[in-house]
């Protein structure tokens, strides 16, 4: 087990403060707080090489959930192991263990070129000659960095900037990497390059892999694992085809156009009770749950009308993560 | 284990400083500025001392020239300070943008991130304007120091800057709980303005204050007591030593606490 995580919370307590000069003058003495309860009862197993992709709505607790994995945050509550390790207390151990991109924030040096960059930080994390030679010269290649790696950070374009972050977060070779939005911004050559990557190093390398991000096609790519995460609780822990199986019921769905008009559109009383059917004239669209196979319905359909334009649509991530979502 | 640590340190330390320097080079004008600004507000100070106590003679046991030493010896241990321990004016910047989650994520520590992130180099016109004052004052006292005193004057110099950067840390150290804390930080700054005189002409309760309370006095006066040979008690060698030692161990382990306490921004 590389990541283990029982019972895992985080409130962050904020002190409010009143508004104007009255307000600032009162909070000096006594101040109201507010607890959010970001993270709460997670439990978290990850065995090594799994690639897992962690998604919620916004302020769901994604990025904090990792700020506690990585070392960063102090848990209220719960324990975590990462590689064995307790990610705060030993956090130089940990530290060497992990990389973690936050697309959000720069771990890079402002000013520095990103070669320089590169050297700093192997000489950070002692870095091997040979492995610091190897990694440098197949991330600048495959992330395609040559053009501007001696640019200083803060020149970078921001899908620039993400390639640097990428590759500075694995040149140590970690054993885990935390991806927090790492396609956020990029165009879509850029993305595809990145997911390629996260592919590749995944593979490759055996790194074990937490990734969260907004685009749900990184999720489709990439993830077969997926934890959902609202309101700070894991609301799911499975792969993507559970995931659509629970949350999909009623989104698969057969569309046709009838060759002839009908007045009604019968289906075999088994099929009927799992299916609700929508006419627009002669469009049709029938949809059903997942108990009802497409070709059965097809075939049952075929036998009695006759059909052309025939259309078959699955579940759309979107809609199974937006049912989840509503949760 | 330790040691092996300590020389990772060492070795890595140069190689950051260099960096922060090429990188702050970029502002040229800046530096100067900065080490012109920094020998001015000295030379100042100097003015200002030779002004008030040019009529008279001494002051509650001081000559003119050997409180002309214990400027030179804060305006040192200040410079040292500033030149070397620029980095801990950062601390509340990190915490309330959340860039400290940067310095958590690498296998240093956190302190030893924020003083290599940082050096001030004018820093060192105030440590070259202290040392000047202190020739002067030695000569017109016609002192000779042995090679002991030197070697004693380099260590309380070394422990007098790490008593104001301890102290600096402390109140940094605040930020993690409250935002904005460089007023206050500002504030123990005037503080160490009273070291540059020899807390001998101030009231007991400031005297008390300034060796126990904020213990900036083992900085200048103390020191420049035994060098100067006007004082025997062992608190005047001994005590600068174990005034930076408590600093330092109080500073870090409340900078320990303070870090478990941080709540990152969010993102
Ligand atoms: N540093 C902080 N101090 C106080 N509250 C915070 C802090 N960071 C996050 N929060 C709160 O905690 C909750 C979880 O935030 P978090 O950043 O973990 O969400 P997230 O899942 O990463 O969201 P997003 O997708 O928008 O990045 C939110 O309600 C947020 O307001
Ligand atoms: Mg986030």
């Amino acid at each position: 087990m590389v990541i283990q995580a029982t019972g895992l919370t985080k409130d962050y307590v904020i002190n409010l403060k009143g508004k104007g000069l009255k307000g600032m003058a009162k909070s000096l003495f006594k101040s109201e707080k507010k607890t959010v309860h970001a993270v709460q009862d997670v439990n978290l197993q990850m065995d090594e090489g799994e690639l897992v992709g962690y998604i919620g709505p916004n302020g769901a607790g994604k990025s904090t959930t990792i700020k506690m994995l990585s070392g960063i945050l102090a848990p209220t509550a719960g324990s975590v192991r990462v590689c064995g390790l307790d990610p705060q207390k030993r956090r130089i151990q940990n530290a060497m263990n992990i990389g973690a991109v936050f697309g959000q924030k720069t771990q890079l040096w402002w000013d520095l070129p990103v070669r320089e960059t590169f050297e700093l930080l192997r000489r950070m994390y002692n870095i091997p000659a040979d492995r610091y030679k190897k990694n440098v010269d197949e991330f600048m290649d495959f992330l395609d960095m040559g053009p501007f790696a001696d640019q200083a950070v803060r020149q970078l374009s921001l899908g620039q900037r993400m390639r640097a972050e990428i590759a500075a977060s694995l040149l140590h070779d970690p054993k885990v990497l935390f991806l927090d939005e790492p396609t956020i911004g990029l165009d879509v050559n850029v993305k595809v390059a990145v997911r390629e990557f996260v592919k590749k190093i995944n593979k490759e390398r055996g790194v074990t892999i937490l990734l969260t991000t907004h685009d749900l096609q990184d999720i489709e790519e990439l993830a077969k694992r997926i934890v959902v995460i609202n309101h700070g609780q894991v609301g799911f822990d499975g792969s993507q085809a559970e995931l659509a199986r629970k949350y999909a019921d009623g989104k698969h769905s057969v569309s046709f156009t009838l060759q002839q008009e009908v007045s009604d559109i019968l289906l075999p009383e088994g099929l009927a009770a799992h299916c609700t059917i929508q006419r627009e004239g002669r469009n049709v669209k029938v949809m059903h749950d997942s108990s009802v196979s497409s070709s059965d319905l097809i075939v049952a359909l075929v036998q009695r009308y006759r059909l052309t334009d025939i259309d078959i649509e699955g579940p759309q991530i979107e809609d199974v993560v937006m049912e989840v979502y509503r949760e | 284990m330790a040691v092996k640590r300590l020389w990772f340190y060492i070795k890595l330390y140069p190689y950051f400083v260099s960096r922060s320097i090429q990188s702050r080079m970029s502002y040229k004008s800046d530096f100067f500025l900065g080490v012109g600004a920094s020998a001015l507000m000295q030379g100042l100070g100097y003015v200002f001392i030779w002004a008030v106590f040019q009529g008279i003679p001494e002051m509650n046991g001081w000559s003119f020239y050997q409180m002309v030493f214990v400027y030179g010896m804060a305006a040192i241990s200040l410079g040292l300070n500033e030149f070397l321990f620029a980095g801990s004016w950062n601390v509340g910047k990190h915490v309330r943008d959340g860039s400290f989650d940067r310095l958590l994520l690498r296998p240093m520590g956190t302190l030893f991130s924020i003083l290599a992130e940082d050096v001030a180099l004018h820093g060192i016109g105030s440590v070259l304007f202290g040392l000047a004052v202190c020739i002067v004052a030695l000569c017109r006292l016609h002192l000779a120091l042995s090679l002991g005193k030197i070697l004693f004057w380099i260590v309380a110099m070394a422990c007098g800057s790490l008593i104001f950067f301890s102290v600096n840390i402390v109140c940094a150290t605040v930020s993690f709980w409250v935002t904005d804390i460089s007023s206050s930080m500002v504030m123990v700054q005037n503080v160490s303005e009273f070291t540059k005189y020899p807390i001998a002409i101030y009231d007991r309760k400031l005297q008390v204050f300034l060796t126990y309370v904020i213990p900036f006095a083992f900085s200048s006066y103390y020191p420049a007591g035994f060098l100067l040979g006007m004082e025997s008690s062992p608190i005047y060698w001994i005590g600068p030593i174990l005034a930076a030692a408590a600093a330092v161990t109080v500073a870090a382990l409340f900078w320990r606490y303070g870090t478990g306490k941080y709540q990152s921004a969010g993102g």
